[in-house]
């Protein structure tokens, strides 16, 4: 497989899949037995990589440990030898992604909650600004307000020309995000296509949605039985007009 | 199978396996006892012993590999041994000379730590974690614990706690080793290095600590007395091997058979 | 069976993390607990089991109260409590060492644990993990076993809390299906949760925010409720779609469990009207 700048993949499959496995060969904490993984011709274990991929690891938000929370963010890129002002000027490039509150900047980042914590940490990886970017279950530990926010986190980085891969369970979330989709079972990759593709499949598990929609379609109604989202499901079924049996 | 860490467990159901935890724990503190004892001939005899019951115990722990954490140690011990000990020199390099004198010595020394370390390997190989706690608790209950503000009982659980807790703490600190690792750790010779790891290892740790706290409470843990899924039972063997040990340091305290000529420092 | 009176908790002075709640929880019944985090829901169900005590009020289990320092263990033995993280409640070397824990602290004799643990592994289908060390094990094995060491002490009533959260959506379901299956057979279900999709299996539902109680009663009539619209709870789709369907002429639909079946013929009805 091949993945490039800019582009944003949506990884699934069922636990023990190798999804967690894949994430470390991509960053060269694990060495293939056998083939390649090459990022911009550079081998996965390369010192360059690490600088090159940001990862956020599934109980990343329980690692922070610097004094303060721009401390904490500031860990990655002063580490990759930025200089002391571009390095204040990644911290708040970050901090205005993710959509962090300038005020948590001083506090400690074990007084903040959960949440914050989960920002705090996806921001540390912003801030070294990588090419490409794996997402472990970013959802994992979010609140409410963060959930909602992701999509435009990872839009924004998108449009910053970053190639992202998100790790994820929660498969209507991911078909949101990502219009790529990857997925794993026992260790092959059985599905590598586009979501629309994705969703005709019936091979593969599908959000609730979704199969309610390819039965309508099925039964004949004119829906798109590529549908994931409540609200394009509303849109469609108003187009119906099943909305105004009553008035009939 | 061989195990993957130092001093571990080996499942199975050999003699040695079958035997009371209590009677491995004496046994083994008195045949360690009896190491200090012994010189080169008594020490080539126990290592015979420790054969024979490593061939009972049929499990085939990595009789170097134990050793291995501390061979820099006794490699070292070994050669101030050789070369320090005045006494009929029989070889000169760089001004010492080695004498058969601390040659002797040195091999009294590093053979009763690579027994002691040997025989403490079968015990671990052959008692579960479960059964050692509970011989150990069984052992300790005569003391009068109470008055050190600790009960047998305390001691155990927090025994095989943490000997439950050292893979889960070392698989925490593989996920935030790694993790740091991506964030460009180690690459500038920084002190945070350490403490990128120590303070989320720590916390972990205690947050851990906190939870089992409240799921050992909340199923009824009080630290008073309790049993055990794994009931102590002396039967004839475990009495008979006992009495075998005994004799042993009975027979074995005035060994003076010198086979091998032993030298006293 | 459980009475909770008045019952105030703060962990910090200015800011309470439960204000005066009363509620009674009778024998049987099957109670989700939802709210979002740091709502108070978990610092509540601590209570009744006397991990944690009130600052005001009271909590009496079986007519127990559990600021009696002697009733905790009898308190404990009838309500038993199952934790989000499946590795941090694991005391014992191997399962089966783990399951016997609790028996082990009531101090039975070596025969009966052993009986009753086999029995309690062989119950929840799991005792080919008995010799297994947690680190050998999926999250939904793990808690399993944990559920069996809480069953292995014959309580009345389990607490779950947020026993899912760390889960797949395969061991999510086994772990939900087992609940329910305990439920059947008469145990007090008291369950807390985030996820919305897991209210339809009990009968009655608590909705936290802030340490206050904004809803309290049945679970099919608990997404027409104003607290559904609490910030910290998310709306499942398939509720949201039934929802819809409702506001838009199909007055008799269950919005408290839809499934893709039970959608599909509404809609269909609904097309065949026109």
């Amino acid at each position: 497989m091949c993945i490039k700048p800019g582009e944003i993949v949506g990884m699934t499959g069922p636990v023990g899949a190798g999804k967690s496995t894949l994430l470390r060969l991509l960053v060269g904490l694990l060495e293939p037995d056998s083939g390649i993984v090459q990022i911009d011709g550079y081998p996965s274990r390369a010192k360059k990589v690490k600088e090159m991929v940001g990862v956020l690891f599934q109980h990343s938000s329980r690692q922070l440990f610097e004094k303060t929370v721009y401390d904490d963010i500031a860990f990655g890129p002063s580490n990759f030898g930025f200089d002391r002002r571009d390095i204040e000027r990644q911290v708040n490039k970050a901090v205005n992604i993710v959509g962090l509150d300038k005020s948590l900047l001083e506090v400690s980042p074990f007084g903040i909650s959960g949440g914050e914590q989960k920002l705090v940490s996806l921001a540390g990886i912003i801030a070294q600004s990588p090419r490409y970017m794996v997402l472990d279950e970013p959802l994992a530990g979010l609140d409410t307000k963060g959930k909602t926010r992701l999509p435009h986190i990872i839009q924004t980085l998108q449009n910053m020309g970053v190639g992202i891969i998100v790790i994820s369970h929660h498969l209507d979330k991911l078909l949101e995000v990502a219009p790529r989709i990857i997925y794993l079972r026992d260790g092959i990759i059985c599905f590598d296509g586009q979501r629309q593709q994705y969703l005709l499949d019936d091979s593969l598990p599908l959000p609730p949605i979704t199969a309610l929609m390819k039965r309508l379609h099925a039964r004949g109604l004119p829906v798109n039985p590529a549908t994931f989202t409540v609200e394009s499901a509303i849109k469609q079924l108003e187009k119906l007009e099943i909305g105004d049996v009553d008035d009939a | 199978m061989t195990p993957d860490y130092f001093l571990s467990f080996v499942p199975g159901d050999s003699f040695l396996h079958k035997l009371d935890p209590r009677t491995k724990l004496i046994a083994t503190m008195l045949i360690s006892i009896l190491i200090f004892r012994l010189h080169l001939t008594g020490l080539v005899l126990l290592f015979a012993l420790f054969m024979v019951l490593y061939y009972l115990s049929s499990v085939r722990i990595a009789l170097l590999r134990n050793l291995r954490p501390i061979a820099p140690f006794l490699i070292l011990i070994f050669i101030f041994q050789l070369f320090l000990i005045p006494g009929n020199s029989f070889m000169d390099m760089y001004g010492f000379s080695a004498t058969s004198a601390g040659l002797f010595e040195g091999l009294r020394i590093v053979g009763r730590f690579v027994l002691l370390i040997q025989f403490a390997s079968l015990l671990t190989a052959t008692t579960s974690p479960a059964h050692m706690t509970a011989g150990i608790e069984r052992l300790l209950r005569p003391l009068p614990g109470k008055i050190l503000g600790v009960t047998s009982f305390e001691i155990a659980t927090m025994m095989s706690l943490s000997i439950h807790l050292v893979p889960v703490l070392n698989r925490f600190l593989r996920e935030v080793y790694q993790a740091q690792l991506c964030r460009g750790l180690g690459r500038q010779k920084r002190i945070s290095g350490l403490v990128s790891l120590a303070i989320p290892l720590l916390r972990g740790a205690f947050r851990m600590m906190d939870d089992i706290a409240m799921g050992m409470e909340s199923r009824c843990y009080q630290g008073n007395y309790r049993t055990s899924l794994f009931e102590l039972k002396m039967v004839k063997y475990d009495w008979m091997a006992l009495m075998l040990v005994f004799v042993l340091l009975l027979g074995f305290w005035n060994l003076n058979i010198t086979l091998l000529p032993s030298y006293q420092i | 069976m459980i009475e909770i009176k008045d019952l105030s908790f703060g962990f910090k002075e200015n800011q309470r993390a439960l204000d005066s709640i009363s509620v009674s929880i009778d024998s049987g019944e099957f109670v989700a607990i939802v709210g979002g985090n740091g709502s108070g829901k978990s610092t509540f169900v601590r209570h009744m089991n006397g991990l944690l005590l009130p600052d005001e009020g009271m909590v009496k289990v079986w007519n127990m109260d559990t600021r009696t320092i002697s009733n905790l263990t009898a308190i404990r033995r009838k309500i038993g409590m199952v934790f989000q993280n499946p590795l941090t409640q694991f005391v014992g070397a191997t399962v089966e060492e783990d399951v016997a824990f609790g028996l082990e602290n009531l101090a039975c004799p070596s025969s009966l644990i052993r009986n009753k643990t086999d029995y309690s592994l062989a119950e929840l289908g799991i005792s080919h993990l008995a010799g297994k060390s947690p680190l050998q094990l999926s999250g939904g094995q793990m808690q399993l076993a944990a559920l069996a060491g809480v069953l292995v002490m014959e309580p009345e009533c389990v607490i779950f809390d947020e026993v899912t959260s760390m889960l797949d959506p395969f061991s999510k379901q086994q772990v939900l299906a087992t609940i329910a299956r305990l439920h059947e057979k008469g145990k007090t279900i008291i369950m807390v949760t985030h996820n919305l999709e897991e209210v339809h299996l009990a009968g009655r539902v608590i909705a936290f925010e802030k340490g206050r109680i904004v809803y309290d009663g049945k679970s099919s009539l608990f997404f027409d409720s104003p607290a559904v619209s609490n910030p910290g709870i998310s709306i499942p789709p398939l509720t949201e779609l039934a929802l819809w369907l409702r506001e838009n002429g199909l007055k008799e639909i269950d919005v408290s469990n839809p499934d893709v079946n039970t959608l599909e013929e509404s809609i269909w009805q609904l097309k065949s009207r026109i």
